[in-house]
């Protein structure tokens, strides 16, 4: 077979596609991209959410685990209220963990800061001041009694809750929420 | 056939992102079970031994404690149920049992036991 004989084959039809084929490829390669950006979005947010979901959680159980310890062992308790009654503090006096400050701590909301804290001492100084958990909203010490019911008296008290809230907000993420309690009866307490 | 490797793997994807966000919602109750029964618990604890040996053998709804049924997402999937046994004389075991439903319908639920004894009471165990 000679070179010349390509030649002589029949032309093949080439055909190209229609501007309708290519504007409903276009439209679904579109479709299709926008669809998997919405995900990709989507699943950063969720992952910037999971992330402060496991944040807060790992805060909020060390915080009240750190308070359950001193709350337990409190053989009495002395709480302060803000203008409209509502505990912003409260301080353990428990054996031997506070010597230098006649073993008492304190547990304390600062609302400008969102800061929840302990400090050794009864309050007065924030010397030796650790935060126990940041970006708290809301912060609750609620003081029952010994058959369980609320009571507003501190020498009626027995059992201390502790409810605190914490919010996260991150980049493209919708703010985020986690509250923690902690209910804890101070054995050593009359 | 690439369109339908294509669209296997997204659904796939799509799946395994609903699974994880699944047992993320599952251990974020879990959390909140686990902080009902721990608040069930420490009341154990100031209740007398009179009190508690006349707890009911079987299973007994619980009014979920005040600080949770004020979160409507906590009030209206959570339940928590108390049933004591009489072990031998002088000792109850005491099993608190919370219950709530999954995003997905599923119905979970996880224990907590103690032992309530006449003269003091053991620590808690998950179960």
């Amino acid at each position: 077979m000679s070179p010349n004989d390509r030649s002589s084959a029949p032309l093949r039809s080439s055909r190209g596609f229609t501007l309708a084929e290519i504007m409903i490829g276009a439209a679904i390669g579109v479709f299709v991209i926008a669809g998997l950006l919405t995900s990709y979005l989507l699943i950063i947010r969720s992952g910037y959410a999971i992330s402060n979901y496991a944040e807060m959680d790992q805060q909020s159980r060390k915080a009240i685990e750190q308070f359950g310890i001193d709350a337990r062992m409190a053989s009495a308790f002395v709480s302060k209220t803000n203008s409209s009654g509502a505990v912003i503090s409260v301080t353990f006096t428990v054996p031997d963990n506070y010597a230098s400050t006649s073993n008492e701590v304190t547990y304390a909301y600062d609302a400008d800061d969102e800061w929840f804290y302990l400090v050794p001492g009864d309050g007065s100084s924030l010397s030796g001041q650790q935060i126990l958990a940041r970006d708290v909203t809301s912060l609750a010490f609620n003081r029952l009694d010994s058959s369980g019911a609320a009571t507003s008296s501190d020498s009626t008290a027995k059992v201390i809750q502790c409810v605190l809230t914490l919010t996260r907000t991150a980049v493209t993420s919708v703010p985020v929420t986690q509250t923690g309690t902690g209910t804890f009866v101070m054995r050593n307490k009359s | 056939m690439a369109a339908f490797v294509m669209v296997m793997g997204l659904a796939t994807t799509i799946a395994a992102l609903q699974r994880g966000l699944m047992s993320l919602d599952t251990a974020r109750n879990l959390t909140t079970a686990s902080q009902v029964m721990q608040y069930e618990v420490e009341m154990l604890r100031i209740q007398n031994w009179d009190t508690v040996s006349a707890y009911s053998s079987t299973a007994t709804s619980l009014a979920l404690p005040a600080v949770f049924s004020g979160m409507p997402s906590v009030a209206s999937r959570f339940s928590i149920t108390r049933t004591a046994t009489l072990v031998h004389s002088g000792m109850m075991e005491i099993q608190f049992t919370v219950s709530w439903k999954n995003y997905d319908g599923r119905t979970l639920s996880r224990s907590y036991v103690t032992y309530y004894a006449e003269d003091g009471l053991y620590d808690y165990v998950s179960k």
